[in-house]
């Protein structure tokens, strides 16, 4: 089978799987019901049903696609010839930390046989952290003696935000460089995955921007350790079959990629979108806008998940982690203007629905649960004489049975991604890189049970998101406060009262209509009530736990301990005015 | 963050220079804005919904 014949091979059944699935889901739910009489409550929760089991079954789709190990795709080491921009925009980060991460970079590079600059691309506006960036780098620079190789540049007006830093950089310097490695502040990549990526863009013209796959590290909390361990376990799986899927229109996620210059200069000067936020002005996601853009215009987007030595850094509670999906619910939502554009690869177009998907989702899932609640409610009483002339009652037929069909089908699809995954892991010796087998498995077990607490949280959070963007509030781009992950409770619940007012309103309602559903509703409704209690019990400390344990915990990549000897060092010799409260081992940054 | 928070005259006094050598290369390059079309049909979605602006931060 050739290439683009098995793409559209896999690409139908990745669309195929999710149609079925919520289709059937939507005949058992409508059967179910039909035993008790349909209500138009009950055709609209069939339907949002659909939706709901479509979007899981896409995810199981993709980690089933992904279950086959890729052959690594290495270049014959060939003397690269292009010069090399590495790009690290900040905005009001730790300068101490991200600077660090640039030294330990340069250090790394040092004798690497490409030539590669480094270029701090600050957005900063507090005057603290200003300060801190200048001496930082005239730290850096006298240190390594980066002169005419390492840059700094500091916009008065964010214009753009990160996009709009980028593109002043290709604007002002892009002609310089044949390629850019774009970063975040809290990225750190290790120097032979940096050459082996300038290498592969050499060997293939037509690479218009190659992505890797950054694996999360240095998480400290509960909460931040489940979700590294659930990101550094099962993404590779999801990321191949993103990979497989997705062919030469892939992804972009904004930062730990590099692109060829003319290709993003030519292709990826975003418009300012007419009207105001949330649905107009600066895009606010602006990768996947980008990866489509470079597709329209003929270059090839990759990812390459067996890239490794990639790394990054994510929120360590849930409020941090609901702030950021707060920002990338806006700007998924804003893609709806972009879907339609002119010229856009068919796939592209998926891949922003798939990103609208992501966030309307848990609205349906919410919906759903609502319109059941409805349907039960306005039942009519049973009657068991229809005709009135009978003797003996009809009874309405059980249809128990397919009601937990449904529920297994559904947490099934669930589960079965994440057990498949295991099973690959064990199989293909990547399990053991994660600790003793049984610390493994109790991880995945314990990751399931939080997930499973913790998504209607989530969905509560995601919906309001939702809810607020379709309102036109703007939430602007607040900034992640990542070493700080300790939440009193005081915190999370004024963060989260809104869906404890929820869950006890639904709990009331619930018992006082129809307390035969109650059991069904409580694992929603009960961590809803339950939700200032879980966030600030998952923001407590769990560094060093063998549970959620990680490869780079066991043996910690070269990179990474560059940045703590550095971090070290700085923190040894300089005040702490400066940005230099860091910590060895902790970054706090998001660009 | 463990920034310690100066006022912005004390920021400005403690501020150093840049040296001129880190400013970026003087290679510009054209990188024209392309062209995004909305479909009508966002338009009418925004209208159900109203066009309220409000400031929201968790």
């Amino acid at each position: 089978m050739g290439s683009r014949s098995r793409l559209i091979a896999l690409r139908s059944v990745a669309v195929l799987l999710p149609v079925l699935a919520g289709s059937g889901a939507a005949a058992l739910f409508l059967q179910y019901s039909s035993a008790a009489g349909l209500t138009v409550y009950a055709y609209l929760s069939a339907a949002l049903l659909a939706l709901s089991t479509a979007w899981l079954a896409w995810g199981a789709g993709l980690s089933l696609i992904g279950l086959w190990p890729a052959r690594r795709a290495t270049v014959a080491a060939q003397p690269i010839r292009g010069k090399t921009a590495l790009l690290m925009p900040v905005c009001n980060e730790d300068p101490a930390a991200t600077f660090a991460r640039v030294a330990a970079m340069m250090e790394a590079l040092h004798d690497a046989p490409a030539r590669i600059d480094f270029a701090i691309l600050s957005d900063s506006s507090r005057p603290e952290v200003i300060a801190g960036e200048a001496y930082w780098f005239n730290r850096l620079m006298a240190e390594t003696g980066g002169e005419g190789r390492l840059f700094y540049r500091r916009r008065s007006q964010n214009t753009g935000r990160k996009a709009g830093n980028i593109a002043d950089f290709f604007r002002r310097s892009g002609g310089a460089y044949d390629f850019a490695l774009i970063l975040d502040a809290d990225s750190l990549m290790e120097a032979e995955s940096i050459l082996e990526m300038i290498r592969r863009m050499e060997a293939e013209p037509r690479l218009g921007l190659l992505q890797t796959l950054p694996v999360v590290v240095r998480a400290q909390s509960i909460f931040g350790r489940a979700m590294q361990f659930a990101a550094g376990f099962y993404s590779p799986v999801f990321a191949r079959g993103l990979a497989r899927l997705q062919g030469a229109a892939g992804p972009f996620w904004g930062h730990n990629a590099i692109v060829r210059t003319a290709a993003w200069a030519g292709s990826c000067g975003l418009p300012e979108l007419d009207g105001p936020p949330p649905f107009g002005g600066h895009i606010l996601s602006h990768d996947i806008v980008e990866a489509a853009l470079l597709a329209r215009a003929g270059w090839i987007v990759r990812l390459d998940p067996d890239l490794g030595g990639s790394y990054e850094e994510g929120p360590e509670n849930l409020i941090e982690h609901a702030k950021r999906d707060r920002r990338w619910c806006q700007g998924n939502l804003q893609h709806s203007r972009v879907i339609g554009a002119a010229g856009l690869p068919g796939w592209s177009r998926m891949s922003l629905g798939l990103g609208i998907m992501a966030y309307i989702a848990p609205v349906f899932w919410g919906g759903f649960l609502i319109s059941s609640l409805l349907d039960r409610a306005n039942l009519p009483p049973p009657d068991y004489f229809p005709d009135p002339h009978q003797f003996f009652p009809v009874f309405p037929s059980d249809e128990t049975a397919k009601a937990i069909g449904l529920a297994i089908g559904i947490v099934g699809l669930l589960i079965m991604p994440k057990l498949l995954i295991v099973i690959e892991a064990a199989m293909g010796g990547r399990l053991r890189q994660f600790g003793r087998p049984a610390s493994v498995v109790l991880s995945s077990v314990l990751d399931l049970a939080l997930s499973s607490v913790i998504a209607p949280i989530l969905m509560a959070f995601q919906t309001r998101s939702v809810l607020q963007v379709l309102r036109g509030a703007d939430g602007g781009w607040p900034a992640n406060r990542r070493g700080e992950a300790r939440l009193t409770l005081m915190e999370a619940f004024e963060a989260c009262h809104f869906m404890v007012t929820v869950g006890l309103l639904g709990l009331v309602a619930s018992w006082y209509w129809i307390p035969a559903l109650l059991p069904w509703l409580l694992p929603v409704l009960g961590p809803m009530i339950l939700s200032p209690v879980l966030i600030a019990w998952t923001s407590r400390s769990a560094a060093g736990s063998a549970v959620f344990g990680m490869p780079e915990e066991r043996a910690l990549p070269p990179i990474l301990a560059r940045h703590d000897a550095i971090l070290a060092r700085w923190g040894q010799t300089s005040g702490a005015a400066l940005g230099t409260g860091a910590q060895p081992g902790r970054g706090t940054a998001d660009a | 963050m463990n920034i310690e928070v100066l006022s912005e005259r004390d920021a400005e006094a403690v501020i150093l220079p840049i040296p001129a050598a880190a400013a970026l290369p003087d290679a510009p390059l054209a990188m024209p804005t392309q062209r995004l079309e909305a479909p009508q049909a966002l338009t009418v979605l925004r209208g159900l919904f109203g066009a309220a602006r409000r400031t929201v931060n968790h």
